[in-house]
């Protein structure tokens, strides 16, 4: 039973070699007996990859395009590429060999039933080690409580998108780290969709601490001003301080004889010179924390090339020959 | 003349102001069937072009001449919008209007009703310009009374077989399956697009090495707001939704899906592919790609209701064979003195075949 629906898969891809033309054929031979209409959105983020490799997968397979992008971005432009350019009525974005593209039809199925935003949810971290586990519950547990995201643990990049919430997503500016926290910004009806990723592979391309860290970090600054907040309120809190301070060295001047020479115009110098400057630097922090939301209008990367599939055509077409 | 399309019947009428007796085959019953029919129908103004500024420019040099030539073609009635995409597009919106500055194209910013009609997250800005379409059938019409002026002799539902050298005059073309089916002349000139190659292999003379495409033209019936617009979002894999004047609704053509197989010949060896077997079998359409894109743009399109697909093998020049942006190919055959091939892109550069062929006459001795 085919779907009478456009289906479009986002594939980021970086230096794929020997996995990309079973998994296009995977993905392909998957889509093309579910749905009616289909395309298969490679986003090749930079690689060295030789262009034959490309061509062999364009030239065997039908509604596939490759999107060259300049060089890498990372993974999360590399969708969001793909996601500009996508014009199916549900979209799946998913990375080759992480998540199962056998589970596409059942993604789908969720986001057909009402779901405009279905995440994939990794069932287990058991195989992650202790420090990313820890880490990543004190992540998710900050977000909730301080930048009031109410991100869905484990979410991986295993997702469906329904035409209107794609839209909504692109009409969001921001670049960076805007696919992770969509689905509660836009605020669409979403679901988890709990699936095992592919192990093997999986555990090859884990994250490194610096890598766990600089992404938490990234995420957190790109959308919220919160640790800003924090430290212009420790300026503020100086600031009041110095002032204390200075009235102290005031009242000691006044009801005490022995008070060193010079000791009350050195103290009151550096006290208010400590005041204004706490003060200052509070006030700039509240306006650098503003400055992303005026600015955040650049690209987020750049396409070299695009290219669609073109299958040649069948060989064993009629090849009449006229005599003359 | 071997082809009735309207580069061969325009050119037949041109000929005719020179040579004394000229003699066009057309292989359907009626000219400008195929290619001249299946196409956007769109007079180029230039606009098209913001990366090859020669090619604007020959653009803007043929379009007043074609507006005048046929005049009865020529449908203006509609308010034409070219959009610049925001994000992959390979322009931006200042670009375009400093371009069309250049060129002496008339461009202004599209009227704010208008604008609004397209997302404005996806388009970076909607310009107004002028540009109009023809309507095939009454181009048909008058490049036929046009070579009727000149005398030309025009024969339709007949099929050039072979051309070769020899006979009472320079060359023979053969048309019919007796041994007297058969035409005399100086000068052949061979304008068959798709069925160029086949024809030169049959013939047993060299092929032009040359790149078919299999292409989709959608017509639609739009949303009756959007009946009296032109509608192109520029610059890159992107569409065009005009009207179609020959038939009273709109054309949808997009740059990713109007395309759906390529394939080359002349290069090397093997008998080259004939389009029309090409176009027996043909593949799923791709109107509901360029409908799901063209509304990702124009909310409104969505509503368009799809009618049918015009199928054409549309033949271009390899990449390598094209200097001076104007892809048009009209050389002599070498081995045959006095047989020419000519390959239009756009309708309105048949002006620029003009000055070509009245070259190649010239060399040739031909009064």
């Amino acid at each position: 039973m085919i779907a009478d629906v456009f289906v479009s898969v986002v594939a980021p891809v970086h230096e794929p070699g020997a996995m990309l033309a079973p998994f296009v054929a995977e993905v392909v031979d998957l889509l093309r007996q579910t749905y009616r209409h289909y395309e298969l959105i490679l986003v090749d983020d930079g690689s060295r990859t030789d262009a034959a490799v490309w061509d062999a997968v364009l030239s065997r397979h039908d509604g596939v395009r490759v999107l060259h992008l300049s060089r890498e971005f990372g993974e999360e432009q590399a969708i969001a590429a793909g996601l500009d350019t996508a014009i199916g009525d549900f979209v799946v974005t998913l990375s080759p060999g992480a998540d199962p593209p056998a589970l596409i039809p059942a993604l789908v199925q969720r986001a057909r039933e009402g779901a405009d935003v279905v995440l994939g949810v990794r069932r287990s971290r058991a195989g992650d080690p202790w420090w990313l586990r820890a880490g990543s519950a004190a992540f998710y547990g900050y977000a909730r409580r301080v930048m009031r995201l109410d991100l869905p643990a484990n979410a991986t990049h295993f997702r469906c998108l329904s035409r209107q919430a794609l839209n909504a997503l692109n009409k969001l500016r921001e670049t960076g780290s805007r696919l992770r926290v969509f689905s509660t910004y836009i605020g669409y009806a979403s679901a988890a969709f709990p699936y095992d990723p592919i192990g093997q592979t999986r555990r090859s391309r884990s994250r490194s601490p610096g890598e766990a860290v600089t992404l938490a970090l990234g995420m957190v600054l790109d959308n919220t001003a919160h640790p800003l907040r924090l430290v212009s309120l420790l300026g503020v809190v100086a600031a009041l301080l110095n002032l204390a301070y200075a009235a102290y060295v005031l009242v000691v001047y006044a009801m005490r004889d022995d008070v060193a020479p010079g000791w009350a115009t050195l103290s009151l110098t550096s006290a208010a010179q400590f005041f204004f400057l706490s003060l200052i630097l509070a006030v700039l922090c509240e306006y650098v924390g503003r400055l992303p939301r005026r600015f955040g209008t650049e690209p987020g990367y750049y396409v070299r090339e695009e290219r669609s599939s073109a299958v040649l055509l069948r060989e064993d077409r009629p090849n009449v020959v006229h005599e003359s | 003349m071997v082809g009735g399309g309207f580069y061969g019947a325009h050119i037949a009428a041109f000929l005719a102001r020179r040579v004394p007796v000229v003699t066009l085959l057309e292989r359907e019953r009626t000219l400008l069937t195929r290619a001249s029919y299946n196409n956007q129908a769109r007079v180029h103004g230039g606009y098209h072009y913001p990366r090859s500024i020669l090619t604007s420019l020959r653009s803007r040099a043929n379009y007043p001449r074609f507006i005048a030539a046929y005049p009865a073609a020529i449908d203006r009635s509609f308010t034409k919008l070219y959009a610049i995409a925001r994000r992959q597009s390979k322009v931006t919106a200042g670009q375009f209007a400093e371009f069309c500055r250049r060129i002496g194209a008339p461009v202004k910013p599209a009227a704010a009703a208008a604008a609004r009609r397209f997302d404005g997250d996806q388009v970076e800005a909607v310009f107004e310009v002028e540009e109009c379409a023809f309507d095939a059938t009454a181009l048909a019409r008058a490049v036929a009374a046009a070579m009727h002026a000149a005398g030309v002799r025009v024969c339709t539902g007949v099929t050039a077989r072979a051309v070769a050298p020899g006979g009472t005059r320079r060359l023979r073309v053969q048309w019919g399956d007796a041994p007297g089916d058969t035409t005399d002349a100086d000068v052949v000139v061979l304008c068959t697009y798709s069925a160029l190659n086949d024809l030169l292999a049959v013939s047993g003379l060299p092929l032009v090495p040359l790149v078919h495409e299999l292409t989709e033209l959608a017509l639609i019936a739009p949303p009756p707001a959007l009946r009296g617009l032109g509608l192109t979002v520029m610059d890159g894999p992107f569409w065009s939704a005009m009207p179609f004047p020959a038939e009273g609704v709109h054309s949808l053509s997009h740059v990713r899906y109007t395309p759906h197989a390529r394939w080359s010949d002349g290069g090397g060896d093997g008998h080259p592919v004939c389009g029309d077997d090409v176009l027996r079998t043909l593949p799923a359409s791709h109107a509901p790609h360029m409908q799901r894109d063209a509304a990702r743009y124009l909310p409104e399109l969505a509503a368009a209701r799809y009618l049918r697909s015009l199928w054409e093998v549309k033949t271009i020049l390899p990449r390598s064979d094209v200097d001076d942006s104007r892809p048009i190919l009209a050389r002599p055959v070498a081995g045959a003195p006095g047989l020419l091939t000519v390959l239009g892109a756009k309708i309105d550069s048949v002006y620029d075949v003009e000055e070509a062929l009245t070259a190649m006459l010239d060399s040739d001795g031909i009064r």
